[in-house]
């Protein structure tokens, strides 16, 4: 079966204090099965820019099995990756599979006032935009209000769910362009309550590796009790049609 | 077909499972929240056998709010119901006092449907009050084992060794891998492995960092026990991290099953019946 980590990163070390490349991620995908990875380089929380463009050279020698999510920082604009031109232009020159952006690293509320011009990019391009945790209640008024002013961008919240639930189905069920990775979806039969309630279309397969093992959330993804094909919205067709 | 290879295929493991830690019945306290629909224990058992899981070890949601005779009659009332899928640990709350406490462990002393005692520590005060005391005397005496609730490093491994410095023949399980963060399970990691009645129980470790495979490695894979914390939480998560994990299936066999069997050999509260 095919999957696809949205939420993965190189460049940074694992547990062990390890440094892992492409050749540690290459190994990690194998053993757990994961066919796809969409990753950012740690080095772009740094420079933007420099860890953005290692990012895509390292996933050009992976063979197409690691995608690119290119890291943003709201203050700095068009200088957040390479080429010349407005941040749509080099967006759209960049090609990333996702855009990622880290209120939490930015020390800046996630509110459409401070991310316009990166929330105005990625809804022209139609991009997928990963938000690195700092879920705060400030963060979840402010949301609703994101995701509809910008409807063709899609909102990933990764790592997120547990006793979230209240949060979790007032958003799958009244934005269809927020979306959840399910690997910290436990409270008790919290995918199949969501598919239940409104399908599996905003469910995605993330790990946080290296930070954590894929070995957990693969029992919650493999095992949900789900029909097989919500399962493989989940595992890759979501991120696919995105 | 290997574990692996068969959590691969979704299938429940054909492999001894024994969910060494849950709590029953619906709990939407503080942000929990469970599908509504399962959270019966016929539901819960059905969603068990997905898995693979045998029987569920469990001290039931009432005891949360300190219902301490509720919770300990449900999970007798359970056992009957369900016999060898479900089994209770007798759960001791120091809000009740001492003359209910000791009422409660004589009362399910001997019903074989209990095969431990479990504590709430934190939620229900400190670990080194008079009435957990007495309890891990009562446990010691019945050499079973004590399923300790610890988070963020409360209660200290200093503090549970110092429990079984006198107590040798107790099991201490040590739930949550000694506090649901990296640092706490290696700051217990040496008090398991010093304490031959000292055990690591793995659930609720979506903030651990460390995978299973590093945990064996730290307490050593005869002191690890498998439990998920379900219904509070969804067990598929935990369940993984151990199947789905490159540790050898030995080892992982132990892990689900036969170390919590084989603390239970000496125990002279109730036995699991797989």
């Amino acid at each position: 079966m095919k999957i696809i980590d949205v939420n993965a990163a190189i460049g940074g070390k694992d547990v062990s204090g390890r440094p892992v490349g492409l050749s540690e991620l290459l190994a990690n995908m194998e053993l757990y099965h994961i066919t796809h990875a969409v990753c950012y380089h740690e080095y772009a929380l740094l420079d933007p820019a420099h860890g953005n463009s290692l990012m895509k050279e390292i996933a050009g020698q992976s063979g197409g099995a690691v995608g690119v999510s290119a890291l943003l920082d709201p203050a700095l604009g068009a200088d957040n990756l390479p080429g010349s031109g407005s941040l749509t232009r080099r967006l759209q020159a960049f090609a990333p599979e996702s855009v990622r952006i880290s209120p939490g690293n930015s020390r800046v509320a996630f509110h459409p006032f401070y991310w316009e011009e990166i929330l105005e990019a990625v809804n022209e391009l139609g991009l997928p935009i990963v938000i690195d945790g700092n879920y705060t209640s400030e963060f979840f008024e402010n949301l609703p209000e994101a995701a509809r002013q910008y409807p063709d961008a899609k909102f990933i919240l990764v790592r997120w769910g547990t006793c979230g639930g209240r949060y979790v189905f007032p958003l799958i069920q009244k934005r269809k362009n927020v979306y959840f990775t399910v690997d910290y979806m436990v409270d008790y039969q919290q995918v199949e309550e969501i598919c239940e309630r409104s399908g599996a279309g905003q469910l995605l397969f993330g790990t946080s590796f290296p930070q954590f093992s894929p070995a957990g959330v693969l029992g919650t993804a493999l095992y949900a009790d789900i029909p097989e094909t919500e399962r493989e919205m989940i595992l890759y067709k979501n991120w696919e049609v995105m | 077909m290997t574990i692996r290879e068969e959590a691969f295929a979704g299938k429940p493991l054909s492999c001894p499972v024994i969910d060494a830690h849950t709590h029953i019945c619906a709990y939407h306290l503080s942000g929990w929240h469970q599908r509504y629909s399962h959270t019966k224990t016929e539901v819960v058992l059905e969603d068990m056998e997905k898995l693979g899981v045998d029987c569920i070890v469990t001290s039931p949601h009432p005891m949360v709010q300190e219902r301490m005779e509720e919770a300990n009659e449900i999970a007798a009332k359970e056992s009957v119901r369900f016999p060898g899928k479900v089994y209770g640990y007798i759960t001791v709350v120091p809000p009740c006092g001492m003359e209910r406490i000791k009422e409660q462990l004589n009362r399910y002393a001997k019903h074989p449907g209990f095969v431990g005692v479990k504590f709430l520590t934190g939620y229900h005060g400190d670990f080194n009050q008079p009435e957990y005391q007495y309890a891990l005397d009562f446990a010691d005496e019945m050499s079973c084992p004590v399923l300790l609730h610890v988070w963020g490093g409360v209660p200290s491994a200093k503090d549970c060794a110092k429990a079984l410095e006198t107590r040798h023949n107790l099991k201490l399980v040590v739930a949550h891998q000694g506090g649901g963060y990296a640092e706490n399970t290696r700051s217990f990691a040496p008090m398991i492995r010093e304490y031959e009645n000292a055990y690591m129980e793995l659930c609720g470790s979506m903030d651990n960092r460390l995978p299973v495979e590093m945990i064996v490695d730290l307490v050593g894979e005869d002191k690890v026990i498998y439990g998920t914390d379900a219904i509070s939480l969804d067990p598929k998560y935990e369940f993984g991290r151990v199947a789905f994990s490159p540790l050898k299936d030995q080892v992982k066999e132990k892990i689900f099953a036969g170390n919590f069997l084989r603390l239970l050999e000496t125990s002279q509260m109730g036995k699991i019946n797989l």
